[in-house]
């Protein structure tokens, strides 16, 4: 049962760990031009009175008087006055022995005939008392007057062993005042937001800005008041203390006798946006944005359209990690007192996201790095783990980090493409969210790259401002128009592919995505240039953000673009036609794409619907029942903790008893008999794999993990559980538990609801349920994978709850689950295809309904209320995509929950693969060697290649090498095949080889040799080139070895085999496969 | 389709033990191992590489193309603390693979055993990896 606790709410997508840190929300206020200037208080003078005696000390020397200042006598209506009485010290012994506070008040004793006071213990309380380092006392007092707070007064009283002084404001309260308001504080709010509504706007806050101002609406006290412009009188008043919107604070007195306001003043401070110029790491003067609160100043930018002061978000901030690292991460704010900054690296910083948000706003309209006006925050002098300086710049997901470079990098802060690099990292990130590894890893470098070129806009390079020419002669990091960049072969600092045929495809750099991302900076360079960096980057653009998905490869993402250049320019565009040619010019070629299957067949056997009684009065706990529920059969008594699940042949059901006991019910027995599965009593939901191969489990302990048990190891695996994404504005916490699990087709991932419980920086508690899919069974080798898991949803909107997952019977990419809206207690069951993401709502419902999709999709049964809020199942008809309602729900069962679909047959869950394949080459002269890509889907275990005229003509490698000498035309076939079936595809005209001019003069004039091989291998040309790069590659077209300038090669390190050699020179390419002993 | 197996053994527990090391109880020679560990990825791809062995050397690269120069010696407390530690994750027995931008990773390469993990969050580790992540980290510094 899904254990959905209160929900708080939950606070939007802010940088909120550093809401400590930075500015706090109660005084970021921007000026607006109805708010008024605070009037600072002045002093008045007592009429008649003469001039007031100094009360200083005049070098040290105290004067031993005794005086006080008061009114002139006749004037007998109270007053608020200037006080000071001065008396010599106290020579009373005990009289030091006692606490200051004491102290205080046996002066006030001293003086309350003067004062006409009758008790100051009653009519004066003390707000502070302390002792300074010179050992003078000093007691602050507060004035009362029949308890209450004369507002307006302020005494002092100071005590050292010279004298003792009292000065301040003291109100001589001689008349009555009556203390019992004839106005109610109610009806004095609404005067005041009356007359507050007329001075400034009135924006009631959110419960998150109550909560962290700690203001829930108007304070109102009843204090004693000197009314102004006339210290005649003192009055009952209310203070009302009220924030008419999150920026302000206004106090009011109001008459509590009539109502009249007697005074209304803005608290608000006066702090807002400011700009500066300062110099940056380039030495070039700067225009920033910086912001002024308290009399400091900030790096932080809040003049963007995207800064929104109600939701505290949309600010650029710029902060210092102090040298501190990622494991020990510290960080303070970058302040200044005069708002003039002589920090380079924080200028450079701080200007350089000011200018790649801009690049990004301008130049597609997004709103700021997330899409959605989000914060954007960069560290400066981020070190290494062991303290020395980190020559990187990285984004984490969420924030930009600069190091400050060292032997090979100046302080990476110092470069507007590295800024706008990493912040494209946070675009990517938050569109199509590329994987960072393979191919997609590649494709997300390239964007950052891109993204940094562009937002520069002066070359083609990247860090050029920051690489050292002493790590790369060229002085430039990467090169996109032409990835090489002076170098030679991978061993070379900075050298990139500018080819498929050159690709890295070891599992170094998470596959080389820094590598193998040349490739497609080439492929840019190439486009913008035929048709403006203009179009290019908007087409890419929308790409990314359209097309592009986590897992996309190179020609997913050359199909991409080609489309976006459709959606923009039109089909017959000559900017689809620059597009096909700069991806052909790389190697990545178009390829009639191959969709992977979408449904299994449907179980053949006879399908029933399972479901748990809810009549208490019904000893029996589980029913199957006939899907139209017309017969009910009573399967055990035993008492269970969920639903059931059930193998995919309809043999067992697996369950968790109420006394924590993984039990299997035989469904196809008559006797129906119940087994013990665990002897332990742990546990809380169980799942079985549709194979009935392994177990999924969770306990009843909040131990953050999900155990799956595979009947033929006979071994557990313990599977972590996490937030793939780190969310804002959080300090702590994270998932908790899961409870719904539920194994995919495959048996390979889990699906799964998850309860998170965090803690924002300013201590709300905010929690919520998410689903995601972990990867625990490898297939291929028969292990436990490696857990990772993918969120359904990176974030929820605030007060969302989902859970309650359940696959489809026959599609591996539709799902459903349960919605919940906290905020607004409103349930729906939600249908999703996985595959697209198309999301749709398939029943408005009352409760969660814990969904179970029928034996054909066309149907889902669920939990649900009747009109007579009973428990009941319902269900609702389904559309041909499964996730869209059809017709309308209907009651099937009473007095029931949980339902389970399942039916009876056996069948394959698996596909046969779909062949498919792309080709390095698939033009040249002879002789020449193409490497074939393997493209096929779901999997082939094995692959026959035919390549017609080819050496070899066959293959049964997965991405085989293949020379063709002779010129011509020819097919290519490539028959899949796995466990489930086998596939074949035939290309017609799909490789083009032409004539070499003078070939035969080459192959005679090019010697290499010894072959075999066993060590060196010398090359000689003759004349027709003495400036030769050798590359030695494999068959399956890796390149292991290259160098250049030479005439020979050393292979001893080589294993033996064949291996191809290629030449290269000026006006020379040849090739021959050699065989090394 | 049968039921399998009635009978399931008990749950493999991790060990979360305090990395405190008992002087009594390590009587034993640490077998041969390697240790490497550090971070990948970034802007540059430019991150230094630790590795150390089971005779405690602290080896530092500062690129992965870069040779390994010595750092220091570990005193033989501070060896069986993390040798203790990588026992504890069953020496890197849970698989872990989260690349990000930025990524941490520990590489154990021990007789035939050789295994990696990486992450990119904290939050992705389990306790016993974050615990001799950290003191890893701790040792590596320059005081």
């Amino acid at each position: 049962m899904i254990k959905f606790l209160p929900l708080v709410v939950i606070i939007g997508c802010l940088f909120g760990t550093l809401n400590a840190q930075k500015p706090t929300l109660k005084s970021r206020k921007q000026i607006q031009s109805s708010v008024q200037k605070p009037t600072s208080f002045t002093a008045q003078k007592i009429n008649g009175q003469n001039q007031l005696k100094s009360g200083t000390i005049n070098n040290g020397l105290y004067k031993n008087v005794n005086t006080v200042m008061f009114q002139k006598p006749g004037y007998s209506s109270d007053s608020l006055k200037s006080i000071q009485i001065t008396r010599p010290a106290s020579t009373l012994k005990s009289a030091s022995a006692l606490n200051t506070r004491e102290q205080g008040y046996i002066f006030l004793e001293k003086v309350k005939t003067e004062l006409n006071i009758a008790s100051p213990r009653e009519d004066f309380e003390i707000t502070s008392a302390n002792e300074d380092e010179l050992g003078h006392r000093h007691i602050r007092f507060n004035q009362r007057y029949k308890g209450l707070k004369v507002y307006n007064s302020d005494i002092f009283v100071h005590l050292s062993d010279r004298q003792e002084m009292m000065q301040g404001k003291f109100a001589d309260i001689r008349n009555n005042i009556s203390t019992t308001p004839v106005i109610s504080p109610d009806k004095v709010t609404d005067i005041v937001k009356s007359d507050l509504s007329l001075q400034t706007k009135m924006i009631d806050l959110t419960p998150d800005q109550q909560k962290f101002l700690g203001y829930y609406g108007p304070k109102t006290d009843t204090v004693i008041f000197s009314t102004p412009k006339s210290i005649s009188k003192f009055v009952l008043a209310y203070h009302v203390t009220i924030r008419p919107n999150y920026l302000e604070e206004w106090s009011y007195f109001v008459d509590a006798s009539n109502g009249a306001i007697l005074k209304k003043l803005n608290n608000t401070n006066y702090d807002g946006p400011f700009t500066a110029n300062a110099p940056d790491l380039n030495g070039v003067q700067q225009a920033i944005n910086t912001y002024l609160e308290s009399g400091k100043y900030y790096l932080m930018d809040v003049s963007q359209s995207m800064f929104s002061a109600s939701k505290n978000d949309g600010y650029i901030l710029t902060l210092d990690a102090q040298n501190s690292n990622t494991s020990t991460f510290k960080y303070i704010q970058i302040t200044s007192t005069n708002n003039t900054w002589s920090n380079k690296t924080a200028v450079s910083a701080h200007y350089n996201a000011i200018q790649a948000y801009k690049y990004f706003k301008n130049t597609f309209n997004r709103n700021s790095i997330n899409g959605t006006g989000g914060s954007i925050l960069s560290f400066i002098n981020v070190a290494e783990e062991d303290g020395s300086s980190m020559e990187n710049a990285f984004w984490n997901g969420k924030m930009a980090f600069y190091g400050n470079g060292g032997t090979a990098f100046k302080p990476l802060a110092g470069a507007l493409d590295v800024a706008a690099h990493e912040l494209g990292h946070g675009v990517i990130g938050n569109s199509a969210n590329l994987e960072y590894e393979g191919q997609s890893g590649a494709i997300n470098e390239a964007f950052a790259d891109i993204f940094g070129a562009m937002a520069e806009r002066k070359n083609w390079y990247i860090g050029e401002d920051v690489t050292k020419t002493t790590y790369i002669p060229t002085g430039r990091l990467r090169d996109m128009s032409d990835p090489h960049n002076g170098g030679t072969s991978l061993s070379s600092p900075g050298w990139q592919p500018k080819h498929i045929s050159e690709m890295y495809t070891g599992t170094g750099d998470n596959g080389g995505v820094h590598v193998n991302s040349g490739i497609i900076n080439y492929a840019y360079y190439l486009y913008a240039t035929a048709i403006t960096k203009e179009k290019a980057e908007k087409i890419f653009y929308r790409a990314l953000t359209t097309y592009l998905g986590r897992f996309s490869q190179f020609l997913d993402l050359r199909i991409a673009i080609i489309q976006s250049a459709k959606d923009l320019y039109g089909d017959t565009s000559s900017e689809v036609t620059k597009a096909r040619e700069a991806f052909d010019t790389v190697g990545i070629y178009e390829e009639e794409p191959v969709q992977p299957s979408q449904a299994y067949p449907e179980n053949p056997g006879q399908d029933y619907l399972l479901v748990y009684d809810t009549d208490p009065n019904d000893a029996n706990s589980l029913y199957r029942s006939t899907t139209n529920a017309s017969t009910l059969l009573p399967l055990t008594t035993v008492a269970m903790k969920g639903r059931v699940s059930v193998t995919d042949d309809g043999s067992f059901a697996y369950f968790v008893t109420t006394d924590d006991k993984i039990k299997a019910i035989n469904l196809k027995s008559n006797a129906h008999e119940i087994s013990d599965i665990s002897p332990d009593v742990i546990w809380d939901n169980v799942a079985i794999s549709r194979d009935g191969n392994r177990l999924a489990a969770i306990t009843t302990d909040i131990d953050t993990s999900i155990y799956v048990y595979d009947f033929t190891l006979k071994k557990w695996a313990r599977f972590y559980l996490y937030s793939p994404t780190t969310q804002e504005n959080l300090k702590a916490g994270g998932v908790l538990f899961a409870d719904a699990i539920e194994f995919d087709h495959t048996g390979e991932y889990l699906i799964f609801d998850a309860f998170n419980s965090l803690v924002s920086t300013t201590g709300d508690s905010i929690n919520y349920w998410n689903i995601g899919l972990m990867h625990v069974w490898d297939k291929k080798t028969s292990k436990f994978a490696d857990g990772e898991i993918v969120e359904l949803y990176g974030s929820l909107p605030e007060n969302v709850s989902i859970g309650n997952p359940v696959f489809s019977k026959n599609s591996p990419y539709i799902i459903a689950f349960d919605f919940w809206d906290a905020g607004t207690d409103e349930y729906a069951i939600l249908g999703l295809n996985i595959e697209n993401m198309k999301l749709n709502t398939i029943f408005q419902n009352t409760t969660f309904g814990y969904p179970t999709f029928s034996k054909q999709d066309n149907k889902i049964a669920f939990n649900a209320y009747n009109t007579s809020n009973e428990e009941v199942i319902a269900t609702i008809g389904l559309g041909t995509d499964k996730i869209s309602p059809s017709g309308t729900a209907t009651v099937l069962i009473n007095y029931a929950q949980w339902p389970v679909y399942y039916a009876t047959g056996t069948r394959v869950l698996g596909f046969a693969p779909k062949a498919n394949f792309t080709a390095t080459y698939k033009s040249g002269k002879a002789p020449l060697t193409i490497v074939f890509n393997d493209l096929s889907e779901n999997e082939p275990a094995s692959w026959q290649w035919t390549f017609p005229s080819g050496n070899p003509s066959t293959s049964t490698l997965q991405n085989p090498s293949v020379t063709y000498s002779s010129a011509g035309t020819y097919a290519v076939t490539l028959t899949v095949t796995n466990a489930y079936g086998n596939n074949s595809v035939t290309k017609s005209g799909y490789i083009t080889v032409s004539s070499a001019t003078g070939v035969n003069d080459i192959e005679s004039k090019v010697l290499i040799y010894p072959n075999p091989v066993s060590d060196v291998l010398h090359i000689e040309t003759g004349t027709l080139s003495d400036d030769l790069t050798v590359s030695i590659w494999s068959l399956e077209g890796k390149l292991l070895k290259r160098e250049n300038a030479t005439n020979r090669i050393n292979m001893s390190d080589l294993k033996s085999g064949f291996y191809l050699v290629k030449v290269e020179g000026r006006n020379l390419n040849y090739q021959l496969k050699v065989v090394k002993e | 389709m049968k039921i399998k197996a009635l009978t399931i053994p008990l749950l493999l527990t991790i060990i979360l033990g305090a990395c405190a090391v008992n002087k009594k109880s390590r009587n034993h020679v640490i077998p041969s191992f390697s240790l490497t560990f550090g971070k990948t990825g970034g802007f540059t791809n430019i991150n230094p590489i630790y590795s150390i062995n089971n005779t405690g050397d602290l080896f530092k690269q500062a690129t992965d193309k870069a040779d390994p120069v010595p750092v220091k010696k570990l005193p033989s407390a501070s060896l069986d603390s993390i040798y203790l530690l990588l026992k504890q994750t069953e020496f890197l027995s849970q698989p872990i693979s989260h690349p990000g931008n930025i990524s941490s990773y520990l590489e154990l390469k021990m007789d035939t055993l050789q295994r990696k993990i990486m992450w990119t969050e904290s939050a992705q580790l389990p306790p016993a990896c974050l615990k001799l992540h950290l003191y890893l980290m701790e040792t590596i510094k320059n005081k």
